[in-house]
């Protein structure tokens, strides 16, 4: 069994053991309450959401240095299997981020969406992942349609370290980065499980969707009488 | 502010239905792209 496959099954396990931990153990948030539970789900899923897109900047990385050095697309095509699976699960990750968001900031901020800097910054990370995968599906040749999607991807990850430190340049309403200095510890436990298992689901995810861009890519260049 | 737990569940559920629903869908395409295909298939 492939290592991303073992580690997808771990994560469906530490999953389901960390939403009972958030959900009926961990205590209730003196001021917010209960609905500060959405936390086990939210935080993992933004830092999941960072994490696959900073895979697809390492993928993007290695496409454009093996295009650098002449060697793109000989050997190579794994680099572009793993931007495209990151991209995805990373953009399926970060949808379900705003949405958990939106159901949290309805009873805490009494709106479901406000223009505020971490809301808008990540709107603007998301969209512009989108647009990646947008690309990729306009562009039918699949040398040309990877280096233009890497660069693109090295573009849109400028948008990564501006979603993380958007609470500590300007005045927002979201709160600070969750971590051990401003989390109870009776509620570190939980979220840190989550954090791992949802990594780890979306790992393995990330593995079988790599798995499935290089079959698609070899059927496509065995129909145009390339090679893969 | 106490409760909301129709919105902690529906945060809870969402979640996990959607990455049920997309390992389903992934598992489903790579079950048909590792199909060999047939004559008459539609590529």
């Amino acid at each position: 069994m492939k290592l991303t496959n073992v580690l997808g099954l771990l994560g469906v396990a530490m999953y389901l053991y960390g939403c009972y931990d958030g959900l009926f153990i961990a205590p209730a948030d003196r001021f917010m309450g209960d609905i500060q539970r959405i936390m086990y789900v939210h935080v993992p899923s933004a830092w999941t959401t960072m994490v696959c897109f900073t895979i697809s900047l390492v993928a993007a990385l290695g496409w454009v240095a093996g295009l650098v050095r002449g060697k793109a697309g000989d050997g190579r095509w794994g680099w572009d299997d793993w931007l495209e699976s990151s991209i995805e699960v990373g953009v399926i990750f970060g949808g379900l981020l705003i949405i958990q968001g939106m159901i949290w900031a309805k009873p805490t901020w009494g709106v479901y969406w406000t223009w505020d800097p971490r809301l808008t910054t990540v709107a603007v990370m998301e969209l512009m992942f989108i647009a990646v995968l947008a690309l990729r599906g306009f562009v039918e040749e699949a040398q040309r349609r990877a280096t233009w999607s890497a660069v693109v991807t090295l573009v849109a990850y400028v948008n990564v370290p501006l979603v993380y430190f958007s609470v500590q340049w300007w005045s927002s309403l979201h709160q600070a980065q969750s971590s051990s200095d401003n989390v109870d510890p009776a509620m570190q436990l939980p979220l840190a499980i989550n954090a791992f298992a949802v990594m780890f689901i979306a790992i393995g995810l990330m593995g079988l969707r790599a798995r499935l861009a290089g079959l698609t890519r070899v059927a496509l260049l065995a129909d145009v009488g390339g090679e893969a | 502010m106490q409760g909301h737990w129709d919105a902690v569940m529906l945060a809870y559920g969402l979640t996990t239905a959607t990455m049920c629903v997309y390992l389903g869908v992934l598992l489903a395409r790579l079950r048909a792209a590792e199909r060999p295909s047939r004559p008459g298939d539609s590529k």
